[in-house]
């Protein structure tokens, strides 16, 4: 093959999956009076970060009412009894910590 | 829900590629500083008051506005984006290629083979499965997107890692299977691969002295292309993005590919122990392997003790497979009494235990073992009810496995510490 002479070759990479944009939730524009959830998703010592953030509403905004939780399972599982409940009660939910 | 999502700033690349491809671009994040595990509670109150390391902006700010903050016209939208890979590279010199195949991150760093059309025909023409024929799909982890790729895709990567045509039935079984050899995990774990039945001699596979070393091809490039179709086929495998193991895994070059010495081994072969023939040939895959564990033999007096140290030493989360020289396979028999592969297995499980008050502490355990057991899966939830003394197995008998190679120099024997994926046959991609 001569120097400069250009060769077609073959892409190795895979197919990707169509992505299926999501809208996201319509935000209540203020957090007063209501509840926000602060879930560790159980990684890594995130329930000890959320506490703290629990700790941070109580002083600075407690007109906020704080709820931390520690969800169900492993952090790649979901926990559908959990979310249910924030969905009823909740108004927004923080989640942590995430990598 | 109106949420906001906290992570460390190590992974802001990581969380932005995750967001995209799972249809919420413009997700409200907030970062904190990498590590959060191992902080004291004043250290983390300390996140929580200061500022994001990625915006510099104060943390609670920016979570108070990720949740309150109206939404613009792009995060309402919705909708659906059609994504596709050319089949062919554009034209350009060897050169230029070698650079871009680089800087695209489709190699293992080290120089490849070029794919080019009449390479990849060849490759082909080794199996009867047609070009366009799905193989399978491939993720970096559990909760990315899983890509998919053809017999023709597996091709290009065989050609690249090296691969000979004769061992494309083997490198497709292993692509079938549909376990990473690219995992994404902080961990850096990398994978193992086993070759049983007749298709080690009819290639010239390894399964003796040097087996699980540079000197064979079969075993060389059989590795090498399990790890650059991992990478491609399922999106990447590009540090902080779709990698995101701390400090990596040399293990990753090859993923310790080699032949299991059936021929000297006392037991039953590995895939006979799965379900197949002695005479069908079978790829198994292996993942999580990160901890080793080594020795010479078994002494007479102290060998249980040895044994089971070895093994306390182990990750408790990753089941060990025991890579038995077969001169250490037959002192298994000559000590123990293990006759039998499973008796081996018994035995482990029985003896490889922990003071349960250890063995939840663990940072592993307590990620991926303490939510289950809270949930009572068994066996977990049994062991959570033991007194902090007592002692609990490590590991359940369906996660210790025993696989024989090597060539007799010695009777030096490994404990990896790796978790049995799948086997898949070999004679089905021939």
């Amino acid at each position: 093959m001569g120097k400069g002479e250009k060769i077609v070759v073959m892409n190795p990479m895979g197919y990707p999956p169509a992505i299926q944009p999501l809208g996201m939730a319509p935000r209540p524009g203020s957090l007063k009076g209501k509840t926000v959830y602060l879930v560790d998703c159980r990684f890594d010592d995130g329930d000890i970060l959320m506490q703290q953030m629990q700790a941070w509403f109580v002083e600075h905004m407690p007109e906020v009412k704080a709820e931390f939780r520690r969800k169900s399972g492993v952090y790649t599982e979901r926990d559908p009894a959990l979310y249910e409940e924030i969905r009823e009660k909740g108004a927004a939910a923080v989640v942590a910590v995430g990598h | 829900m109106p949420t906001a999502s906290i992570q460390t700033d190590s992974f802001k690349d990581l969380v932005d590629q995750f967001a995209f491809a799972r249809g919420m671009p413009r997700q409200r994040f907030v970062f904190v500083p990498q590590p959060v595990m191992g902080k004291s509670p004043a250290e983390l109150r300390a996140y929580v008051d200061g500022r994001d390391p990625i915006t510099g902006r104060p943390v609670m700010e920016e979570v108070i506005e990720a949740l309150t903050r109206p939404l613009s016209e792009e995060e309402r939208r919705g909708g659906r984006s059609d994504r596709s890979t050319p089949r062919l590279v554009e034209p350009d010199t060897e050169e230029d290629l070698h650079r871009l195949f680089l800087e695209n991150q489709w190699t293992d760093r080290l120089p490849v083979v070029l794919p080019t059309e009449e390479r990849v025909a060849r490759m082909l023409a080794a199996t009867s499965h047609k070009p366009d024929e799905v193989v399978g799909r491939m993720r970096p982890t559990s909760t990315r997107e899983a890509w998919e790729y053809t017999v023709e895709k597996v091709a290009v990567n065989a050609v690249m890692s090296g691969a000979r045509p004769e061992y494309f039935p083997v490198i497709l079984a292993l692509a079938s299977t549909g376990a990473t050899a690219r995992g994404s995990t902080t961990s850096s774990a990398a994978a193992m691969v086993v070759v049983n039945g007749p298709i080690r001699r009819e290639i010239g596979m390894n399964w003796g002295t040097g087996a699980m070393g540079p000197y064979n091809p079969a075993n060389a490039t059989i590795g090498r292309a399990y790890g650059l179709l991992s990478q491609n086929l399922q999106g990447g495998s590009a540090p902080g993005k779709t990698y995101v193991g701390s400090q990596g895994n040399n293990y990753a070059y090859n993923n310790v590919c080699f032949a299991e010495n059936e021929e000297r081994s006392p037991w039953t072969p590995f895939h006979v122990q799965h379900g197949f023939k002695p005479e069908e040939s079978v790829v198994s895959a292996f993942g999580g392997c990160r901890s080793t564990a080594f020795t010479l033999g078994l002494r007479e007096k102290h060998w249980r003790e040895h044994v089971t140290y070895l093994l306390r030493g182990m990750d408790p989360h990753t089941g060990p497979t025991f890579i038995l020289d077969p001169i250490t396979a037959r002192q298994f028999i000559d000590r123990g009494g293990f006759d039998t592969k499973e008796k081996l297995i018994q035995w482990v499980h029985e003896n490889a235990t922990l003071p349960a008050g250890i063995y939840w502490d663990y940072q592993l355990i307590q990620n991926y073992v303490y939510p289950r057991a809270l949930n009572g899966v068994e066996p977990y939830a049994t062991k959570l009810k033991a007194a902090d003394d007592e002692l609990v197995p490590m590991f359940r008998p369906s996660d210790i496995h025993v696989v024989v190679v090597g060539g007799e120099t010695n009777g030096y024997w490994r404990i990896m510490g790796c978790g049995y994926q799948k086997s898949a046959s070999v004679d089905a991609w021939r």
